[in-house]
């Protein structure tokens, strides 16, 4: 299979969640190939699931006092806490066909590469079901999905650097379920990449291109700048409001 | 104290809007959490008098289509507070989506510990 392969492009988080809805309904629509999307931020932000509450996942007092942009994802699963230059985010945007249709196999498979390239560098990370990426010391990142019609987007962050003082400010973790896995420090729940291999973040990045390419036929390509309109447009639409934001 | 669905029509309160209470009805409000062992949270919020009146999901849990929320929310409101599991169970499984992270059991034991 084809994969462009997108590296580029700085957004607000807005833009970049607007993004995953207008990427992915292209897919489906037939106006864009195959693509894996390597995401690039300016500033710290919350990517919220999607049937998450608000003021169960962040300290809303804090995030507003310090202009953090929380936004509502169109995939569920859990809060993230992202910073530039720290995480590595990217997205698969695929056809339905090229995916598993069991859900457990189909994070397993679309993770596999960014496993593969973790372990070759050194660090010893395994999927972790459903939809975790794992380090014996604790949780790198996390993967989510959504199947629309005819296209899945598959997107995973990585922690690389995170500043894990800051996180427990922004997050509200939960309670319940620290204290269901008796651990008392909610750092030792997240492992940055940093602490376990000396290969930059662009040197992870660039790896991580390497084994796409090995899968894939792959080739680079930036977005249309008829995409990042669109994005732009449902971002001010969708994914800047309180209705969507804050709707749970 | 268990199942009292009787096969004879209920009547239904006249207010059957969420969080709208008839005169002699006492509504109340309480969470239940229900933590599922590969790690996903589902949290229940529900409203009722003798009846379920509004129920709120939430969760890092998975669902598609995404919508369908609404769906099992509407699944569960309505019922008497006294539904059996297995009738509360097999409503919220008529619903058309798949729960990923999560089952119907696990929504309906959270909902009748919140109503407990």
């Amino acid at each position: 299979m084809k994969l462009r392969v997108v590296d580029g492009g700085t957004y607000s988080e807005p833009v970049h969640q607007a993004l995953e809805r207008v990427l992915t309904d292209r897919l489906a629509d037939g106006e864009m190939p195959p693509t894996l999307r390597f995401w690039s931020r300016d500033e710290p932000a919350v990517a919220l699931g999607r049937f998450q509450a608000h003021a169960d996942e962040v300290a809303v007092e804090y995030v507003e006092e310090h202009g953090i942009d929380v936004v509502r994802r169109i995939t569920g699963g859990g809060a993230m806490y992202v910073e530039p230059g720290a995480v590595i985010t990217y997205s698969l945007y695929l056809p339905r066909g090229a995916v598993p249709e069991r859900v457990e196999e189909s994070y397993a498979e679309l993770d596999a590469w960014t496993i593969d390239t973790l372990r070759d560098l050194g660090v010893n990370a395994r999927h972790e079901p459903l939809n975790d990426i794992a380090h014996p010391e604790g949780k790198i990142g996390g993967a989510a999905q959504l199947r629309g019609r005819d296209a899945v987007v598959h997107h995973t962050t990585l922690s690389y650097d995170l500043d894990l003082a800051e996180m427990l400010r922004v997050l509200r973790i939960g309670e319940q379920k620290l204290s269901d896995k008796a651990i008392s420090s909610a750092e030792k729940r997240v492992a940055v990449l940093s602490a376990y291999t000396d290969a930059s973040r662009e040197a992870v990045v660039e790896r991580m291109k390497g084994a796409a390419a090995e899968r894939y036929d792959t080739f680079g390509e930036s977005l249309s700048q008829d995409a990042i309109a669109a994005a732009r447009s449902l971002a001010s639409e969708q994914f800047l409001t309180d209705e969507w934001n804050r709707q749970l | 104290m268990e199942a009292t669905v009787s096969g004879q029509p209920v009547d239904r309160p006249v207010a059957n809007e969420p969080f709208q209470t008839t005169e002699d009805e006492h509504v109340n409000t309480e969470s239940a959490t229900v933590k599922i062992p590969d790690g996903k949270l589902l949290e229940v919020t529900v409203s009722w008098g003798d009846r379920i009146d509004a129920v709120r999901l939430t969760g890092d849990f998975f669902l598609e289509p995404p919508e369908a929320r609404a769906e099992l929310e509407a699944a569960i409101e309505g019922s008497r507070v006294d539904i059996d599991r297995e009738t509360l169970v097999r409503s919220i499984e008529s619903v058309d989506a798949r729960l990923i992270g999560f089952e119907a059991a696990h929504l309906a034991d959270a909902t009748l510990e919140a109503v407990r």
